[in-house]
């Protein structure tokens, strides 16, 4: 009987609570989205000239909280377009390292966010308030008008 | 039995630094891009005057008078499967002179060529099959043509250009 307290209980309720997920499981929250308009008023010189090449989010557009950490992380990006167009692309960057106890790095110039997860930034410990900016690139009076939409995914892991 | 329980600890061990391995977590935000129809004409600015002068043969009307000094340009986004046209319309009608302008499409569209502008206030097709494009310098030409002698006049009219949905 003491075996079964001081041993194989502790040892069952550890297997349940890691396999539960209980046990450092690192969190990642991102707050806000970007919406942006190209009209009229986004031609460079009026009547019979192009749009502008580019557009981007404001340097807070995005803010990522990540915590639970239980040492080193990665955190990959990537996007699923449910209405895109092939001329657009939709880039990224880190615009601030946040808060917190931690580290951060890597991220801070802008690359392009594709359809598979690719390596944006990494860091040790948690961060809170990590801003995010996107940009816009192929803009032109070449794409029809419509709404155009990207999920942006940030998946956050131990390392 | 304590063989058991080591074995179970050991176990239960390595499943948590798995878990620890493997955690990842993942959220999202969405990017909303709106492209808005886009429909923008200019005109250079006004045409020199047309001077009607007298025929170089007795009995023959005068000679008819060209401007070519004006421009005009466009931008136009439109949705899949559809096309813009650019017309124009003359506000009234000038006594004893027909008047016709061609309006040149080498950026986008095709041009309908020289048109008269037969009735006032009529929209009449200058440049049609219009698209997703953006173009200017395109020539407009005016040209006035002397139908009946009339007594000498001085007159100025307007041309309205529209850059408008074609009829699908």
């Amino acid at each position: 009987m003491k075996t079964v307290v001081q041993y194989i209980i502790p040892a069952l309720l550890a297997l349940l609570a890691c396999y539960g997920g209980i046990c450092w499981a690192i969190s990642i929250t991102a707050t806000g989205n970007w919406s942006e308009t190209i009209d009229a008023s986004d031609l460079t010189a009026g009547a019979g000239s192009n749009l502008i090449d580019t557009c981007q989010s404001a340097a807070d557009a995005v803010s990522i909280d990540i915590a639970a950490t239980s040492g080193n992380w990665g955190l990959d990006v990537k996007k699923i377009t449910s209405n895109w167009h092939n001329n657009l692309h939709l880039h990224i960057r880190r615009a601030s390292d946040g808060t917190g106890s931690g580290t951060i790095s890597g991220g801070d110039s802008y690359q392009e966010v594709t359809d598979i997860d690719q390596s944006f930034f990494s860091g040790n410990g948690d961060r809170s308030n990590v801003n995010i900016q996107l940009k816009l690139t192929g803009v032109s009076i070449q794409v029809p008008p419509d709404v155009y939409t990207a999920t942006v995914y940030y998946t956050v892991s131990d390392q | 039995m304590k063989t058991l329980t080591k074995i179970l600890l050991v176990v239960a061990l390595i499943a948590g630094l798995t878990g620890v391995a493997a955690a990842t977590n993942t959220t999202q935000s969405t990017v909303t891009i709106t492209f808005s129809e886009i429909a923008q004409i200019a005109a250079s600015g006004n045409p020199g005057t047309l001077t009607i002068a007298a025929p170089a043969t007795p009995g023959s009307l005068p000679a008819d008078q060209s401007d070519a000094s004006t421009t005009m340009a466009w931008t136009s986004n439109v949705a899949a499967g559809q096309t813009r046209k650019i017309t124009g319309s003359l506000a009234s009608l000038f006594d004893g002179i027909d008047l016709y302008a061609t309006v040149t499409a080498a950026g986008g569209g095709t041009s309908e060529g020289a048109l008269k502008f037969t009735a006032a206030a009529t929209d009449y097709n200058f440049v049609t099959g219009i698209g997703n494009c953006n173009t200017s310098g395109e020539t407009i030409t005016f040209r006035a043509s002397v139908t009946a002698m009339v007594a000498p006049y001085t007159s100025a009219k307007v041309v309205t250009w529209t850059l408008t949905e074609d009829a699908l």
